[in-house]
C-alpha cells in the first residue's frame, strides 16, 4: 500500500511542497485524507483493485526479474537453457514422427518446420498456465506477512516465461535459415496470435492459482489438463487434416487452436488452416476465460490467507 | 468523525476449524458439501466446523503520534489484529479505518530469495514492503552501512550465515518510513551490538511522530517504546490505557491467570519425600501477606517445611525471579551459615528471610522454592508458587515520577556535585 500512495503522491500532485517531500524520501506526516482506507469484510470493488495493481508495477518487475534470475542461476549452463530445452524437445519430435512414423508437416513442409512455431506459442502457454497456477502457494510466506496487490503473482509468472518464448523465436530464425526458408509479410500478425495466448494463459493462470490455495486437487490434475490440451490443440498436427468440418467451430472454442494456427501461419507464412468464424470463436472464449478467471481471483483471493 | 489515525470499530475475525481439516481443502468434498447444503438447505451449514473467535469485539483508536503496545498470551489475537489491519486478512465483522500509508514489519527477511545476492535482495525486498525502487537506490547505501555486510552485497544469500540474513532484511525494513507502522515482536535479532542499533533505529522511527501498534511478550520493550498499551485475551480487549499499568497488570496475571496476587502457597504433605515444602508467603514486616509490598519496607519470605526422616547436607533454597523469568537473587539457608548443612531431625520447621526495603525496583516479582542436596539432587521442588508485587508510593522520586522504572534495583542513590551546583 505504501507504494500505492507514495505513487500517487508523486503522480497526481508534483507541485505541491508534500509530494516534493515524498519525493525527497523525507516522510509526510499528517493526516492525509487521499490515505484513508475502511477495512471491512466486504471486497473492495474489482476496478479499485485493478487499478492498485497498476501502481505497485514496481513489483511486477522485480518479481519477473527474480523468476527469470532464480530459475538460470546456480545452473552450469544458464540461460543456454533457454535455447537447449526447446531444441532437445525439438529433436524427439523430430526423430518420433518424422524418422520413426514418416510423418511430414502439412502443405509437405518438413518436420521440424511446421511444428516448432505452434511449438513455442505452446510452450508458453503452458509454462505460464504452470506457473500461475502455483504462483500463490509458491509465495505464501509472503503472502502472509506483507500485502501487496495479489494479482501481481500470477502476472509476473505468465509474463516471465515470455523470455522462453523470444529464445523460442531466435531458434526459429536459424530454422528458417538452415532451411533456407523467408517468412512471409504475415509475421507482422504474430503479436495479434501472442496476445490471445497471453488472454488466455491470464485467465487461466488467475483462476487456478487462487483455486490452488483452496484447493489442493488443482496441482494434482494440472499436468494432465495441460497433456490433454496440448493433443487437443493443433500443434503435432494440422487442423484441417485431422478435425472433421463440421467440428471445427467446436474445436475452436479452444483459443489454442487459434493461436497455434496463427502462430504457424504468421511466422511460415502458410496458408491460414481456420476461417474468420474459428478466430471469432477462440477470441470469444479467450476472453471469457480471462474474465473468468479475473473474477475467480478476484472472489476468492481475499480468504487465500486464511487457508495457504 | 473522529481523526484518529487508526480506529478499530467492533472487530471480530472468526475462523471455522473443520474436523476433517485433511479433506476439507480437496474440492471433491468441498463439492460434496455444496452439494449436501443443496438438499437439505435448512441443515446448518458450517454444522461439521468449531468456530472459533480469534478476534470478537475489539474498539479502539490510536491517535497521531502515538505508539500503542499490544500484549497479551499466544493464541489472544495479536496478530490477527495486526493482520487485518495491514489487510493480509478481511475481518468477518466491524471495521477498522486507517489514515495514512501503513508499513508493517510483521516478519524479518519477507521476500527473501536465497538464490540472489544481497544487493538484488534489497531491491525485491524492498519494493515488496512498500518502498518504491528509486528510493531504495537513493538509500541503498545507508542499508548497507546499517546491515554492515558490504563486502557480501554481491555474494547469494544463502551463502550468508543466518545472522548475515537477517542484519540485512532488518537493514532494509527499517528504511520503511509510512505513517503507521505495524511490528510484530522483530526487534530482538542479531548479536548485542547490532540489538542496540536496531533498537535504537526503532525509537527513532517512533519517536518521529509515526503512529504505531507494536505486538510484542517482552514488557520491558513495551514500557520502552509505547505510549499506551492494550491487553487481548482470547481474541477480547481486556485492557487499555497507560502503559506501566497495562503492563503491570499483565505481568501478575501472566504467572497465574486465575490469581491475581498468590503471596501464599500451601501444600498436601508428601511422606515418601525426606522432606517437603508445606507451605511459603511473602509478607510485609508487619505480617501482611496481601501480595502487594511497598517498595520502601522490607520484604518477608517465610517457607515452612517438613522433614520426614532425618536428613543431612541438605539445604532450603530460595530464588527470586521476575515476572519476565529473570532471576532477581537466589538464597539458601545454608549461604550464610554452612554449619546448616548438618543433620536435620525430623518434624515440621518454620524459616524466615528478609529482603531489606528500598533495594528491589518496583514490579512483579515470583519464588520458586527447593530442596535439596547441594549440586547433587533435588528433593522437592516448587518453581513459581508464589507471586506478588514490589510498588512504589513512597520513594522520593515517585512524588514526581509516577511511571515505573525499567531495572531490577530500585535503590535511589543521592547525585553529589562537585564544586559548583546548577541549582541556584
Amino acid at each position: 500500500m505504501t507504494t500505492v500512495d507514495t505513487n500517487q503522491a508523486q503522480d497526481e500532485a508534483a507541485p505541491t511542497s508534500t509530494s516534493d517531500g515524498a519525493a525527497e524520501g523525507v516522510p509526510v506526516i499528517g493526516l492525509d485524507r487521499r490515505f484513508e482506507r475502511v477495512i471491512e469484510q466486504s471486497n473492495d470493488s474489482i476496478p479499485a483493485r485493478l487499478r492498485e495493481a497498476v501502481v505497485w508495477r514496481d513489483l511486477l518487475l522485480m518479481l519477473v526479474q527474480r523468476d527469470i534470475k532464480v530459475r538460470y542461476r546456480q545452473t552450469m549452463f544458464g540461460i543456454v537453457w533457454a535455447i537447449l530445452v526447446p531444441l532437445m524437445s525439438l529433436g524427439v519430435y523430430w526423430v518420433v514422427f518424422e524418422r520413426l512414423l514418416h510423418r511430414a508437416g502439412s502443405g509437405g513442409l518438413p518436420y521440424p518446420l511446421f511444428l516448432f512455431p505452434a511449438m513455442i506459442i505452446w510452450n508458453y502457454y503452458s509454462s505460464s498456465v504452470g506457473r500461475a497456477a502455483n504462483a500463490l502457494k509458491h509465495d505464501a510466506p509472503i503472502l502472509s506477512k506483507v500485502y501487496f496487490p495479489r494479482l501481481l503473482l500470477p502476472i509476473s509468472n505468465i509474463t516471465s516465461p515470455l523470455v522462453d518464448f523470444a529464445f523460442g523465436l531466435g531458434i526459429l530464425v536459424i530454422i528458417l535459415a538452415l532451411y533456407q526458408y523467408a517468412p512471409s509479410v504475415n509475421v507482422l500478425l504474430l503479436p495479434a496470435c501472442l496476445i490471445l495466448a497471453i488472454v488466455a494463459a491470464a485467465g487461466m493462470g488467475f483462476g487456478l492459482s487462487v483455486l490452488n490455495a483452496h484447493y489442493r486437487d488443482v496441482h494434482h490434475f494440472l499436468p494432465v489438463l495441460l497433456q490433454l490440451w496440448f493433443f487437443c490443440s493443433p500443434i503435432l498436427y494440422s487442423t484441417t487434416d485431422l478435425v472433421p468440418e463440421r467440428f471445427r467451430l467446436l474445436y475452436a472454442v479452444n483459443p489454442m487452436v487459434t493461436v497455434c494456427e496463427g502462430a504457424r501461419s504468421c511466422l511460415l507464412g502458410t496458408e491460414i488452416q481456420i476461417t474468420l468464424g474459428m478466430g471469432l470463436v477462440s477470441c470469444a472464449s479467450a476472453v471469457t476465460m480471462f474474465i473468468v478467471g479475473l473474477v475467480t481471483f478476484m472472489k476468492l483471493e481475499q480468504t487465500v490467507t486464511d487457508v495457504i | 468523525m473522529s481523526e484518529a489515525m487508526i480506529s478499530v470499530e467492533g472487530l471480530g475475525k472468526r475462523y471455522l476449524l473443520h474436523r476433517h481439516r485433511a479433506h476439507d481443502r480437496l474440492l471433491s468434498a468441498s463439492m460434496i458439501r455444496m452439494a449436501s447444503r443443496a438438499i437439505r438447505p435448512k441443515a446448518d451449514p458450517d454444522a461439521d466446523a468449531e468456530i472459533h473467535w480469534a478476534l470478537k469485539d475489539v474498539s479502539f483508536e490510536v491517535n497521531q503520534g502515538e505508539a500503542m503496545g499490544i500484549i497479551g498470551r499466544n493464541g489472544a489475537g495479536k496478530s490477527t489484529l495486526l493482520k487485518i489491519i495491514s489487510r493480509l486478512t478481511r475481518p468477518t465483522e466491524g471495521r477498522v479505518i486507517t489514515r495514512g500509508r501503513i508499513g508493517s514489519m510483521l516478519e524479518v527477511g519477507v521476500g527473501f530469495n536465497p538464490e540472489l545476492t544481497g544487493r538484488e535482495n534489497v531491491m525485491l525486498s524492498g519494493v515488496i514492503l512498500g518502498i518504491q525502487r528509486s528510493e531504495i537506490r537513493k538509500k541503498f547505501d545507508d542499508i548497507v552501512e546499517f546491515s554492515g555486510i558490504r563486502p557480501f552485497i554481491d555474494v547469494p544469500v544463502k551463502r550468508y550465515s543466518s545472522g548475515m540474513r537477517i542484519r540485512l532484511a532488518f537493514a532494509v525494513m527499517v528504511m520503511l518510513e509510512p505513517e503507521i507502522l505495524l511490528i510484530d515482536e522483530v526487534l530482538s535479532v542479531g548479536d548485542a551490538e547490532f540489538k542496540r542499533r536496531s533498537s535504537d533505529r526503532m525509537q527513532e522511527l517512533i519517536r518521529s511522530g509515526r503512529t504505531v501498534l507494536f505486538v510484542s511478550h517482552s514488557r520491558q520493550t513495551v514500557e520502552q517504546l509505547c505510549d499506551r498499551a492494550m491487553e487481548l485475551d482470547r481474541g477480547h480487549l481486556v485492557r487499555i490505557g497507560a502503559t506501566s499499568r497495562v503492563v503491570d497488570h499483565y505481568a501478575a496475571m501472566s504467572l497465574d491467570p486465575n490469581a491475581q496476587h498468590n503471596a501464599y502457597a500451601a501444600f498436601e504433605p508428601e511422606t515418601d519425600k525426606p522432606m517437603s515444602i508445606r507451605e511459603v508467603a511473602v509478607l510485609t514486616s508487619s505480617g501482611n501477606c496481601s501480595g502487594e509490598i511497598e517498595m520502601a519496607d522490607p520484604l518477608r519470605v517465610r517457607i515452612g517445611y517438613d522433614i520426614n526422616e532425618d536428613i543431612e547436607n541438605v539445604h532450603v533454597f530460595c530464588r527470586l525471579e521476575t515476572a519476565e523469568g529473570v532471576t532477581v537473587l537466589a538464597s539458601g539457608d545454608a549461604d550464610y551459615d554452612p554449619a546448616n548443612l548438618g543433620l536435620r531431625r525430623r518434624g515440621s520447621y518454620n524459616a524466615e528471610f528478609q529482603i531489606e526495603g528500598g533495594l528491589l525496583e518496583a514490579g512483579s516479582y515470583r519464588l520458586s522454592l527447593s530442596l535439596g542436596v547441594p549440586y547433587e539432587s533435588t528433593i522437592d521442588r516448587r518453581p513459581g508458587v508464589v507471586q506478588f508485587s514490589i510498588v512504589d508510593r513512597s520513594s522520593r522520586r515517585s512524588a514526581w515520577y509516577p511511571q515505573t522504572r525499567p531495572g531490577l534495583i530500585g535503590r535511589e542513590y543521592p547525585w553529589i556535585y562537585e564544586g559548583k551546583s546548577p541549582f541556584a
